[in-house]
């Protein structure tokens, strides 16, 4: 009776799919429903993570404390080789879209073929494809957070094997085409991965990845010119003061952004070591012509648009990052290899595990020679102090060490708590008295 | 001891949430002035630091309330009224000529668009055949100078073509409780240094039967080198109602785009030429400040003070001055080319850091409260910084005795206690003012001004009346 009152109800979240699919929680939800005559199964569920955690820093303090840092809610339909999921977060009490997808996967000769489309992570990463709760840790690692991908609207298609998988699609750079201006620009990933070694014990992947993204969103200066703008960053690897101050680049006039990346992940029943890679370049556009234009007529005017663009200069910058991270079983259930999505999934059943990690997230992309001056947020060619014009194309966003050693119990299938200790170092000119932090961490996972 | 892992996480979590108490602000204004690393001025800069009286009250572009700024009445009247220095900007002429204007054009302050509109004045050809350019020559000269000219700004004109605008007149018609004839019947002009310099020494224009200044031009145009090809002689007479202060001057470099790039260098040779430069004549060191209550400042190694808000004229006035003539370094909040962006401890400090490294003495912030309303530069925070570092306190402007209380331990921060070992409840060895009277009355209340100076002030119009205004 009760599976009949709520079918028509949660029947508009539906579309359908009865195969393995990525989704942001490893677990089966527990409150399933299935109707075997139609090959129809509906499933709903929720999960809960709240993180404590104290900081300790140099100079800027952060807000030690406790905080709900995920409150989901799922569901999924599956109709013969259609799936629909749908996730969305209430943390922090404000409404948070996660992934809503359809996804049609059908078996072929060499391998698993499948069609996805909706809102959900770009292929082009490791780290954001890897549900937060299967990472093994309360954060994904800050080079991930501050250059991977995240979601975004689009289609995609993927084919794997034992031996490969590929992911790789189209999407919109701003899925509510609610951008002040302009029309929305389009990205592209993919993600590309060898399995050498691929059985029930071990796993072996390497694989490499690329991203591409038009940005053609932005604000309208007062001379009518489109002002796009990229701005990159990360938190300390926690939630509960999850400032991305200390880290952070923001880049006006950004245009065209090209990431690549390499990955590895090994693993086997008791033991886990997986990495990334990432790179990103970021070029510039500007309507130098109408900016330039439009300051013609005043007594202040730049004479030609040549000395204009020479006084205003645009520049491509570069950043870099990666981490590397472990884990060993002390007891439980084996670790176990996700061959659909490429990645290694979450505890499950009672055990233990410790991890650690090590990442850097280099948002630093200054020229060298250059002078800081904190007081004005700016850097000055060859360290010369020149009123005007600012000149320098450098970047300060911040280079981030950061290192973490964990250690996580499973009561369950449902219940989790993770403990955690990490060092970040930073370097940043602008936070020049901000060098060590120190954070001590737990995190409560529950989720059916 | 894992019996019951799920309560021994929950009072884990619980235990570290109540252990931190520590302060959560992100800047925490206060307790990181404390912590921020100052650099400290050097025994050497020290020295010429103390070339500078304390409390010194630095009459702002002589005074922008009784009378028309930067201008004989206005430096004039500072002087008699017993102020420490007559302040002023100073800019370039196209010839060369360095001169007194506040803002970075001379709209505001006079009648330019009335004489000269949007175009070249129409005596630049005359002024070119003048000085030995032949007609022809003149002709394109004039017409190079049609296609660069910036209308206003004090770098587009000839000295002599500013001297044919009334700085005066304006004042009467905007500050009509303070207008007075004689600041029109008495040409104002646009001041050249060399003028503030003679009015600090007691001396007023030398004018023709019609009120006009009396001053001749020698030399040759030269286009490759306009700011050198011409020299202007002024000519000054004894004031006779100087009552005997001599007063310093304090100097502004102005942004430096609206000057030659080698402006601090043309300074130097001014105050060379004028005999105020005590790098080639320093004063003997046993001058005191005051003499006979009379101000005596201008007497002393701490006759002239060099200021600039600009990094880059900062820069280069070490390269020119090396420290050796106090130096202030002024600052504002804002976003605009010269301006303190990051008013916070590690941006402040930055400033003052900066100051130190070339050779500054003097930080001079900015202050709120009426009238000017001015972003705070000089919160106790920021003046503990300061103070930290070494650096004399110079805040501007002070127009009110709200403000010399607030900033001076009477009341409001005066109260203030946790700076106090270095401040004492003062925030500022010395004082821009635009109401010399009201300031210097302020301080000898509190036993701030020196027991060696004058302790009567005189009337402020009553000065303006018996100097002939």
């Amino acid at each position: 009776m009760k599976k009949n009152i709520l079918m028509p109800i949660l029947a508009g979240f539906a579309l359908i799919g009865n195969v393995a699919n990525a989704q942001d929680f490893d677990t089966d939800p527990v409150v399933n429903f299935k109707n075997e005559a139609e090959d129809v199964k509906f499933t709903i569920g929720a999960r809960m993570m709240a993180d404590v955690a104290y900081y300790n820093a140099e100079f800027t303090p952060l807000k030690s404390g406790a905080a709900i840092t995920d409150a989901r809610i799922r569901a999924s339909l599956t109709y013969k080789d259609w799936y629909f999921y749908a996730d969305f977060d209430f943390a922090g009490g404000k409404f948070n879209q996660k992934d809503l997808y359809l996804k049609y996967t059908k078996e072929g000769e060499k391998g698993f073929h499948g069609f996805k489309a909706g809102y959900y992570n770009n292929p082009a990463t490791m780290a954001n494809n890897t549900s937060r709760g299967s990472l093994h840790f309360i954060s994904r690692a800050s080079a991930a957070n501050a250059l991977s991908i995240g979601r975004q609207l689009g289609v995609s298609y993927s084919f794997y094997n034992d031996k490969f998988f590929a992911n790789q699609g189209i999407f919109a750079e701003n899925q509510y085409n609610d951008q002040i201006a302009g029309y929305q620009g389009v990205s592209l990933g993919g993600r590309w991965l060898y399995r050498p070694v691929n059985n029930e014990n071990h796993t072996f992947h390497i694989g490499a990845n690329f991203h591409y993204a038009n940005i053609m969103t932005g604000e309208v200066t007062p001379e009518g010119v489109l002002k796009t703008n990229l701005t990159l960053g990360t938190s300390l690897e926690t939630y509960v003061d999850g400032t991305k101050q200390f880290v952070s680049a923001t880049m006006p006039w950004a245009k065209n952004v090209y990431d690549f990346g390499f990955e590895a992940l090994y693993k086997n029943d008791d033991f886990f070591i997986r990495g990334e890679y990432m790179h990103k370049t970021v070029t510039k556009e500007r309507d130098d012509q109408r900016l330039f234009e439009a300051n013609l007529g005043s007594i202040d005017s730049w004479g030609t648009l040549e000395s204009w663009q020479a006084g205003n200069p645009l520049g491509t910058n570069s950043f870099q990052g990666g981490y590397v991270e472990a884990g060993y079983k002390i007891f439980g259930d084996a670790y176990k290899y996700d061959n659909a999505n490429g990645i290694l999934k979450g505890m499950s059943g009672k055990s233990l595990e410790v991890v650690a990690r090590y990442s850097y997230t280099g948002l630093n992309d200054i020229v060298d020679g250059e002078l800081y001056v904190p007081g004005r947020d700016q850097y000055y060619p060859d360290g010369v102090l020149k009123d005007y014009p600012a000149t320098s194309k450098s970047v300060g966003g911040g280079n981030l060490h950061s290192a973490t050693v964990g250690l996580n119990y499973s009561f369950n299938k449902y219940a989790q708590v993770l403990f955690s200790y990490t060092y970040d170092h930073l370097d940043r000119d602008k936070y020049q008295f901000d060098n060590n932090f120190h954070t001590v961490q737990a995190r409560l996972i529950f989720q059916f | 001891m894992f019996k019951n892992p799920i309560r021994l996480g929950i009072m884990g979590m619980t235990l570290i949430a109540f252990a931190s108490c520590e302060n959560q602000d992100f800047t925490d204004v206060n307790n990181d002035a404390t912590r921020v690393e100052v650099d400290h001025i050097s025994p050497e800069m020290a020295k010429v630091r103390d070339y500078v009286p304390m409390y010194a009250v630095v009459a702002h572009r002589g005074t922008t309330f009784w009378a028309p700024e930067e201008t004989e009445a206005a430096w004039r009247w500072a002087r008699e009224m017993g102020a420490d220095y007559l302040e002023s900007d100073l800019q370039c002429s196209k010839d060369g000529v360095v001169l007194a204007n506040h803002d970075d054009n001379l709209r505001r302050t006079t009648n330019i668009e009335n004489v000269f509109g949007e175009t070249v004045p129409e005596t630049r050809k005359a002024f070119y055949m003048k000085h030995g350019v032949s007609e022809a020559e003149a002709e394109k000269l004039v017409a190079a100078d049609k296609a660069s000219f910036r209308p206003y700004y004090a770098k587009s004109y000839m000295y002599e073509e500013l001297m044919m605008l009334d700085a005066g007149t304006w004042f009467n018609e905007t500050s009509i409780e303070q207008a007075r004839d004689g600041f029109s019947e008495q040409h104002q002009y646009v001041s050249a240094l060399q003028d503030q310099i003679m009015y600090a020494e007691g001396k007023m224009l030398k004018r023709d039967s019609n009120g006009e200044r009396v001053y001749t031009i020698t030399g040759t145009w030269d286009p490759e080198k306009p700011y050198d090809c011409l020299d202007y002689t002024f000519e000054y007479v004894n004031d006779p109602q100087d009552t005997g202060n001599r007063p310093g001057i304090y100097i502004e470099f102005k942004e430096s785009w609206l000057n030659p790039s080698d402006f601090e260098q043309r300074v130097y040779e001014v105050l060379d030429n004028c005999g105020w430069n005590i790098i080639t004549k320093p004063a003997p060191a046993s001058e005191p400040f005051y003499k006979n209550g009379k101000v005596n400042v201008g007497n002393t190694n701490g006759k002239v003070i060099l200021q600039s808000f600009s990094l880059e004229s900062l820069t280069r006035t070490e390269k020119v001055f090396k420290g050796q003539v106090p130096m202030c370094f002024l600052l504002w909040e804002g976003q605009a080319a010269t301006d303190l962006k990051y008013n916070t401890p590690t941006g402040y400090a930055s400033f003052i850091n900066l100051a130190i490294q070339y050779k500054a003495h003097i930080i001079g912030p900015s202050i709120a409260g009426a009238p000017n309303d001015y972003p705070e530069m000089n919160c106790p925070w920021q003046a503990y910084l300061i103070k930290r570092s070494g650096l004399l306190n110079h805040p501007y402007s002070f127009d009110s005795y709200a403000q010399m209380g607030k900033y001076f331990g009477q009341y409001n921060w005066g109260n203030t206690v946790q700076f106090d070992d270095l401040l004492h409840g003062i925030y500022g060895d010395g004082l821009f003012t635009n109401r010399t009277e009201m300031t210097l009355k302020y301080l000898i209340d509190k036993g701030l001004r020196s027991s060696e100076a004058t302790t009567t002030v005189p009337d402020a119009v009553q000065t303006l009346v018996r100097l002939g205004y």
